[in-house]
């Protein structure tokens, strides 16, 4: 860390004085691909950009430090990446002082899926080489995951969200040799010292009087060695999850489910040619599941021994952008990137696969597999992202998801906003009812397959169903109701009706009635049969008044 | 070359996927990190046909789904065990729980896929754990439970070792065999039929056919 706070090179390190005060309108576009900057070589440019979001930091500029961090190398270290990031969530989601969270603390009460967690926490981490670090990192990431359950116990965990999460913890526990008692030791020990440095500042972002500890610095350098702060790792966390993970945190995956259509969209806008090959109209895009429940952290695990594994600045980018459709985007650009051996693969296997849902899926996680390792096509991935931040406004697609989704609200992509977490808490509740409600519905239509109403109405709600044939369906309707009006025909079937109606309430009452929808349909395809209608009307009504008395 | 597809099936941390790295890659992690949404492998095995006059081996190769344990990626499941031509359940035989969760996957398969030539295996894993000879036996589950239960339901049944090995191949070959067998006499008969067409240029459709919908499957 010490080599890093005063390593600016020295050809720039001139112009830091006046590099603080225009800061913000250097950095959009300091750091883009086709920087000036370029001129300089790698590492004086990450120099660079760490001296200038020193700068930020200390300032507390906000919207500047979302530009840069969806610039080149992202927020470039761990030591500032975690600074960062807090700074950033816990902006976005404000736990305001006096609400329930703070004094949430006793909350013990055992998870549902606790078991869960511990089965998957215990097989993180596989990386790890040395045995005791690993065993720490578990823990740790154990623990935060059951607090972050127990104090929302109306989530759901996924398996997937203990790889988000181990993201969180691989950062910060940098430069950290955690160890469970010395932690809560050095936190409380050096509490007084820092809170006579900066209180105004990070006041408002405290969930607790304890730990204004590790804000800033260049003050604190030291003491953010030796004490590990996991309640700002536990705050970054549950801003994470509530922000940008609600939707997965139902107990079931339609939410999730809906988000990966988006997916096939952006294909089909890139390549529509391509989008037909893969049968995309017609396949689900569950070969996607893994990436996007995880933000990639389940391909591109994150690692100790790798500061600049570019997962870390996939975060940042998602973090500072405050979206989760850059995840569905960048999966859409990596299957663009991989298209012609996609194609290739899928060719080759055309014969292999009887049905085209298993090939698509095989051929793409086939091909995907090896780019797990491939730094540089991530690299490149991230590099298209950032020059074309998909800035069509997610509304488009609204249709595709609930309108309480993360995509929606909290994580659509619009810069600079914040919640409450109460506010947060009324829409994971709202997620959460219209969640079981789908799942009611679909088992209730599972029961009745076809039911002719709904699929009418379908018909006549759904976008995709051009205008043209509503008009002519309802132009045809009247077209039949008209000839039977002006042949006279309505009013000889009006007995027949009623007649008909009489039998369908004797029959509900006693729970008989089953056939509600031949009503009409009888009668029309009579009417199509017999041209001579006013005949065949009375000759109906005569034949069932007759057998009206043997019914009753 | 036959290709067969075939589906793993159970609750969490059974260890499916280890079975399958232990097929494809011959190795074994204590702890093989957990499977999200599904992971496709391939592996080709030879069989040697007794029947035939032929001393060539024929391969066959399995492409094989590996499914995520979680009950709520249960519903992604329809997905990948359609046209399967062969399931392997899972279960852990130090744990009891998992038994019963395997039975339901079976039930479930019955239900749903309704294909007599559907071959379900009943797999009990982690044997290694359960060395008699040794104090620390974790058995939970009873082999004959198990191979009465299988029995009743005409499935397969194996209980095997990922860590060690033990009995993995086995499984796969066994399985082969069958698969190979039903193929075969598929053939003959369908060879049978229309004798007088063309011999060796003959398109066999190695899978069940299928319907390509997929809002076909309940989810």
């Amino acid at each position: 860390m010490d080599t890093l706070v005063g390593a600016e090179s020295p050809s720039l390190s001139s112009s830091e004085e006046s590099l603080s005060l225009h800061c913000d309108i250097l950095a959009d576009s300091l750091f883009d691909e086709k920087s000036l900057l370029n001129f300089f070589n790698e590492q004086e440019q990450r120099d660079f950009k760490t001296s200038v979001i020193r700068n930020i930091l200390h300032d507390r500029n906000y919207k500047t430090l979302c530009t840069l961090g969806m610039s080149n190398f992202g927020f470039v270290s761990t030591p500032l990446r975690k600074e960062c990031w807090f700074e950033l969530l816990s902006r976005q989601l404000r736990v305001s002082q006096g609400s329930g969270y703070t004094t949430n603390k006793g909350c013990t009460r055992e998870h549902r899926d606790e078991n869960q967690v511990s089965l998957d926490v215990q097989r993180s981490f596989t990386s790890v080489t040395d045995e005791g670090r690993k065993e720490k990192l578990r823990k740790l990431l154990e623990r935060i995951i059951v607090k972050i359950l127990r104090r929302y116990p109306k989530l759901s965990y996924y398996q997937g969200y203990h790889d988000v999460v181990s993201v969180f913890v691989i950062v910060f526990i940098e430069g950290h040799d955690y160890d469970d008692e010395c932690n809560f030791l050095s936190l409380s020990g050096m509490t007084s010292k820092s809170d006579d440095n900066h209180s105004n500042g990070a006041a408002e972002d405290k969930s607790n009087g304890v730990s204004s500890s590790t804000t800033d610095l260049y003050e604190n350098e030291t003491t953010s060695k030796i004490g590990f702060d996991e309640d700002k790792l536990l705050r970054c966390v549950e801003a994470f999850t509530l922000l940008y993970l609600r939707d997965f945190m139902m107990d079931s995956l339609d939410f999730p489910i809906d988000q990966l259509r988006l997916i096939p969209e952006f294909i089909k806008k890139n390549s529509k040619a391509f989008y037909k090959k893969l049968n995309l109209d017609k396949i689900e895009p569950f070969f996607a599941i893994s990436s996007i429940l995880t933000v990639f952290s389940h391909e591109l695990k994150p690692s100790e021994n790798e500061p600049d594994s570019l997962i870390f600045q996939i975060f940042d980018f998602v973090i500072s952008s405050q979206s989760m459709v850059v995840p569905l985007a960048m999966y859409a650009t990596l299957i663009m990137e991989k298209k012609d051996t996609i194609i290739e693969a899928y060719n080759a296997n055309i014969d292999n696969f009887e049905n085209s849902v298993d090939l698509v899926h095989g051929v793409i996680q086939q091909v995907l597999v090896p780019t797990r390792c491939a730094e540089k096509i991530w690299k490149q991935i991230l590099e298209e992202v950032r020059s074309n931040p998909s800035r069509e406004h997610i509304s488009k697609y609204r249709g595709l998801v609930n309108r309480y989704s993360t995509l929606l609200t909290t994580a659509s992509g619009q810069l600079h906003t914040s919640y409450e977490v109460e506010d947060v808490i009324k829409l994971l509740e709202k997620e959460i009812a219209l969640n079981s409600k789908r799942k009611t519905s679909k088992a209730h239509a599972k029961l009745h397959k076809t039911n002719t109403m709904r699929t009418f109405a379908r018909l006549f709600s759904s976008r995709s169903f051009p205008l043209i044939c509503k008009v002519s369906i309802f132009v045809g309707m009247l077209a039949i109701f008209m000839k039977l009006y002006r042949d006279g025909s309505i009013k000889a079937m009006l007995p027949t009706l009623r007649i008909y109606l009489k039998k369908y309430q004797c029959s509900s009452f006693a729970g008989l009635y089953r056939g509600l929808n031949y009503v009409w349909l009888d009668p029309l395809h009579e009417l199509l049969k017999n041209p001579s209608l006013p005949r065949w009307a009375s000759k109906v009504s005569r034949s069932i008044s007759s057998s009206k008395d043997s019914d009753f | 070359m036959f290709q067969f597809k075939l589906v793993l099936l159970g609750d969490s941390s059974v260890g499916k996927s280890s079975i399958v790295h232990r097929f494809v890659k011959d190795s074994f992690d204590d702890f093989r990190e957990s499977t999200i949404g599904a992971a496709f492998l391939s592996q080709t095995i030879k069989i040697r046909d007794t029947s035939s006059d032929s001393t060539e081996d024929t391969v066959i190769k399995f492409e094989i789904w590996d499914t995520a344990g979680q009950e709520r990626y249960k519903s992604l499941a329809p997905m990948y065990y359609r046209n399967a031509n062969a399931a392997l359940v899972v279960y852990d035989i130090t744990q009891q729980d998992s038994l019963s969760k395997a039975q339901n996957w079976v039930n479930e398969l019955k239900n749903k896929v309704g294909d007599e030539d559907l071959i379900i295996c009943l797999l009990g894993n982690k044997l290694d754990l359960c060395d008699s000879s040794d104090n620390g036996d974790k058995r939970a589950v009873m082999t004959d439970e198990a191979k009465v239960y299988a029995e009743e339901q005409d499935l397969l049944f194996y209980e095997v070792s990922a860590k060690t090995g033990q009995g993995v191949k086995d499984v796969f070959q066994s399985i082969g065999e069958k698969l190979y067998q039903i193929k075969k006499e598929e053939m003959l008969s369908k060879k049978g039929r229309q004798a007088a067409s063309a011999k060796d240029s003959v398109n066999v459709k190695l899978q069940r056919p299928s319907t390509n919908d997929p809002t076909s499957c309940c989810y």
